[in-house]
């Protein structure tokens, strides 16, 4: 082993990879078909910004070079699940598994490719395998914690947390996922507990710190609502939850139906249940920031984008809603109209702060400045046609556009290209 | 090279004094000294201050047994010329024939610091063998003393010092004057090193000891190192140093052994400043290390600091790095590196004088640093230098279309300042997330205030 390859491992555990890059470059220039070189490149380039797709070809060149071993195969899983390839991740791991069956490494990297396609039996398995082959396997251990928990078998979960911290009761990852069961099982306390210990072990671990966010936010009780329907969605597969939504809306167009016959009058808790959940899975979160901002403990965890969006959101909604109801209140219409549509623009607002992908964030921002100027037009128009009916002519017009612009925005929410961030960029 | 063909070139060309210079060397390598001598008379017509000539005279001078013309012309060499290393490397081979070792290592140490390719170790070693042990003080004007303090490296620990490639040589001169701005860092360095180090019966009675270690801590290119620098020299204390390359290729072979070495070292010519960068590389978690060789490493660095094996009285020990969250935490119990200083990036003033460095030399209109300081807010010495290079690269490509000199502007300047974005940013959103959850012992407390969120 040369100096220098020995050098680049070194400025690796020590966090300093764009410097072991160099050295190991410097390394191949000597010994070009150096394998373990190109793993070495591999783990260093997973780790720096950017780097995904150029890590990947290093740990094929390493695969091609040691065709036998698992290893290259299985860093070329984690990678790709990291670039959320999860179904050629599996494939990967899967080859990984039968080159070498006693390879930890290899069930892990199979464990979180089937993580990756929410399949959270056969993940469940693959890291039992994992530490069949090593119990003391802390990769394994937290993987199985986790997955246990996506099935909300929360006593297992935490148990096998437990277990892990009673060996290492500096893992950082296990208080983590003692932290989210903790939450899931609606137990915030001890879920800010957790993730704070979490994160007094390793302050950048993004996975605690987004725990720990989730807890300050279930502080309050429209939050948790939403966080119980989100962990309750988590533990079916992507077909299974878009299943879950048609049914539902089928499920509450039945149900208004079955009202109206009864009462009309039944049909208003019904629509509004149902607008609330619609918009609230929208909402929760910036309302939520919102709600943090005022404390002044919780309002330090937020990032500048969640803050801002916290603002924006929390002023459009409340200012909003004390608009509207002022506005109705005292019988002036065009603040009631304002107050009306700056509540519909928090639903394209609440796609713009936190939004990774740069095309969704110009996409929403403009919906929301021009769904607010539409409501600025719809307001003149009322103010200068006192006595008329509210909605009507002009008015009208501008409000079906609101309306269609709402509407589509939360379609085009569903598109990833404006919700994701390129997983190559990560 | 045929020597014939020279001379016939020569003829041809008689005034080329490369050409000159070429056949001097190769009449002197065949012992024509008469010749040679002749040519580089011959070029000093032609350039009376040739220094490549004035060296080959005072050479053959020496051949000839002139031994202390030659010196006398190499000391007007040198005089003329500080910083020309090979001047200075002859002046020490002669000034040892002339049974002077001590004033042979002077001249030796200088043209090794002038220029490390001149090191020259059979000649190192019988310098040392003669009795030249004694380092040479170097400033940063050029001129040599003699080292007053009489702490000596001794004999094969010179040897040795080299061999660990620790800058060993340099004894700082620069001043926190010489440090634009950092008032506030400044005033913790005095307080918590200088003066300490200068009252040391003082602090004592307060139950105070001078010395031990000191952790610089902060973003990247923000001048740790030039204040570490700077406080050794405010103390007039020896400055070693050691860089992360020396630190890893102990991880690499005999790790411990060279570490205790270095502190050896240290502690001969106290009163010290033994400097470690990027010190997290050294003093990394024991948690985070695979290699049992790494964790043995560590405890060694722990023993050493404690001075278990030696006292470290007047022995200041300063680690500077940009990921203090890496350190071991033993390394931050009392007696190790138990004061912990934070380097923000450059303030307004320090940014100002940073500017105007990076402006020397450089064709400039409509310059005003104050301006560019204020622009740069969150900037790091390297920012600031990257703004200068885009700046000068926008000149160049002017000057390239239009085929003639174009200034650097002050307005090209403010449009590179938006184009660099402060590297700091990042380094800081890291250091909240450490001074928000793991600050248990207020050991971020200053990120915490520089940030706004302590008051």
């Amino acid at each position: 082993m040369s100096s220098e390859f020995t050098r680049a491992q070194l400025l690796r555990e020590r966090g300093r990879h764009p410097e072991a890059v160099a050295t190991v470059l410097s390394h191949l220039a000597h010994q070009p078909e150096d394998p373990h070189a190109f793993i070495e490149l591999a783990l260093n380039r997973m780790e720096i910004p950017g780097q995904l797709a150029l890590a990947l070809a290093d740990a094929k060149t390493a695969t091609g070079l040691m065709p036998g071993d698992s290893f290259p195969l299985s860093l070329q899983a984690r990678i790709l699940v990291q670039l959320e390839k999860p179904k050629l991740a599996l494939e990967l791991a899967e080859s990984a598994v039968a080159i070498d069956p006693e390879s930890g490494h290899a069930w892990n990297s199979k464990c979180l490719a089937l993580i990756g396609e929410s399949n959270w039996k056969e993940a469940e398995a693959s890291a039992r395998n994992a530490l069949s082959l090593n119990a003391d396997d802390a990769t394994a251990s937290n993987l199985l914690a986790h997955v246990l928990r996506l099935q909300n078998r929360l006593d297992e979960s935490e148990a096998e947390a437990n277990r892990r911290l009673a060996r290492d009761p500096e893992n950082a990852f296990s208080f983590a996922n003692a932290g989210w069961a903790a939450l899931q099982r609606g137990d915030v306390k001890a879920a800010e507990s957790h993730f704070k210990e979490s994160l007094r072990i390793n302050p950048e671990m993004e996975y605690a710190r987004d725990g720990l966010k989730e807890s300050y936010r279930a502080r309050s009780a429209f939050y948790r609502m939403f966080l119980k329907w989100a962990f309750f969605m988590q533990r079916f597969s992507q077909s299974n939850r878009m299943a879950i939504i048609i049914g539902m809306i089928f499920g509450f167009k039945i149900l208004r139906v079955l009202a109206a016959s009864i009462h009309p009058l039944l049909v208003i808790p019904i629509a509004l249940a149902y607008y609330l959940f619609l918009f609230g899975s929208w909402l929760s979160g910036g309302i939520a920031n919102f709600l943090m901002l005022r404390d002044p403990v919780a309002r330090l965890a937020l990032d500048p984008a969640e803050k801002v969006e916290g603002g924006v959101i929390g002023t459009l909604f409340f200012g909003g809603l004390i608009a509207l109801v002022a506005g109705i209140a005292v019988g002036l219409h065009p603040l009631a109209v304002i107050g009306g549509v700056m509540i519909l623009t928090t639903l394209p607002a609440s796609m713009i702060f936190t939004n990774p992908s740069k095309k969704g964030r110009i996409v929403f921002s403009l919906i929301g400045v021009t769904v607010l100027l539409l409501g600025v037009l719809m307001a003149l128009d009322v103010a200068s046609h006192p006595g008329r009916e509210i909605i009507a002519d002009q008015a009208a017009t501008y409000s079906t556009y609101v309306i269609l612009l709402v509407a589509g925005s939360s379609w085009l929410g569903m598109l990833d290209s404006l919700r994701k961030q390129d997983p190559r960029l990560k | 090279m045929n020597l014939d063909a020279l001379r016939h070139a020569l003829a041809a060309s008689p005034e080329n004094v490369p050409l000159l210079l070429m056949v001097a060397k190769l009449e002197e390598d065949q012992f024509s000294i008469a010749e040679a001598r002749q040519l580089l008379d011959r070029i000093l017509i032609l350039e009376p201050s040739n220094r490549e000539a004035l060296l080959a005279i005072a050479r053959l001078l020496d051949f000839s047994g002139e031994a202390s013309q030659a010196i006398v012309r190499l000391e007007d060499l040198c005089s003329r010329d500080p910083n020309y290393a090979a001047a200075w490397l002859l002046r020490a081979r002669l000034t040892l024939d002339e049974g002077e070792p001590a004033r042979a290592r002077q001249y030796y140490d200088k043209a090794v610091e002038i220029d490390r390719s001149q090191a020259d170790d059979a000649l190192l070693a019988e310098i040392l063998k003669a009795g030249g042990t004694k380092r040479g003080v170097l400033t940063s004007t050029g001129e040599i003393h003699d080292d007053d303090n009489g702490t000596p490296f001794e004999g094969l620990d010179a040897s040795a010092a080299l061999d660990l490639g620790i800058d060993f040589q340099l004894k700082s001169d620069l001043k926190f004057t010489d440090v634009g701005g950092m008032e506030q860092v400044k005033e913790d360095i005095r307080m918590k090193i200088i003066h300490p180090l200068k009252n040391p019966q003082l602090f004592a009675a307060y139950g105070k000891k001078a010395g031990g270690g000191v952790l610089l801590y902060g973003p990247p290119g923000c001048g740790k190192t030039l204040m570490a620098q700077a406080t050794a020299g405010e103390i007039d204390a020896t400055f070693l140093s050691v860089g992360l390359h020396q630190i890893l290729d102990m991880y690499i072979g005999e790790s411990e052994q060279k570490l205790h070495k270095i502190f050896e070292l240290a502690r001969k010519s106290k009163p010290a400043v033994l400097f470690f960068d990027e010190t997290d590389a050294l003093a990394a978690d024991r948690r985070d290390m695979r290699q049992s060789a790494g964790r043995t490493l560590i405890n060694q660095f722990l023993s050493e600091l404690d001075g278990t094996q030696a006292q470290n009285d007047d022995l200041l020990i300063l680690g500077a790095t940009n990921a203090p969250w890496q350190l071991d935490g033993a390394f931050l119990r009392p007696g190790r590196f138990d004061r912990i200083i934070f380097v923000p990036p450059p303030d307004l003033a320090a940014r100002a004088e940073i500017a105007k460095i990076h402006a020397k030399g450089k064709p400039l209109t409509d310059f005003d640093p104050a301006d560019i300081a204020k622009r740069t807010e969150g900037f790091s010495g390297a920012d600031l230098k990257a703004v200068f290079d885009l700046a000068t690269e926008a000149a160049l490509s002017e000057a390239m279309k239009k085929g003639t000199m174009v200034p650097v502007t002050g307005k090209m300047l403010v449009k590179a300042t938006k184009d660099v974005k402060p590297s700091t940013k990042k380094w800081f959103e890291s250091a909240k997330n450490h001074a928000l959850y793991a600050n248990q012992s207020g050991f971020y407390d200053d990120i915490l205030t520089h940030l706004g969120i302590k008051k």
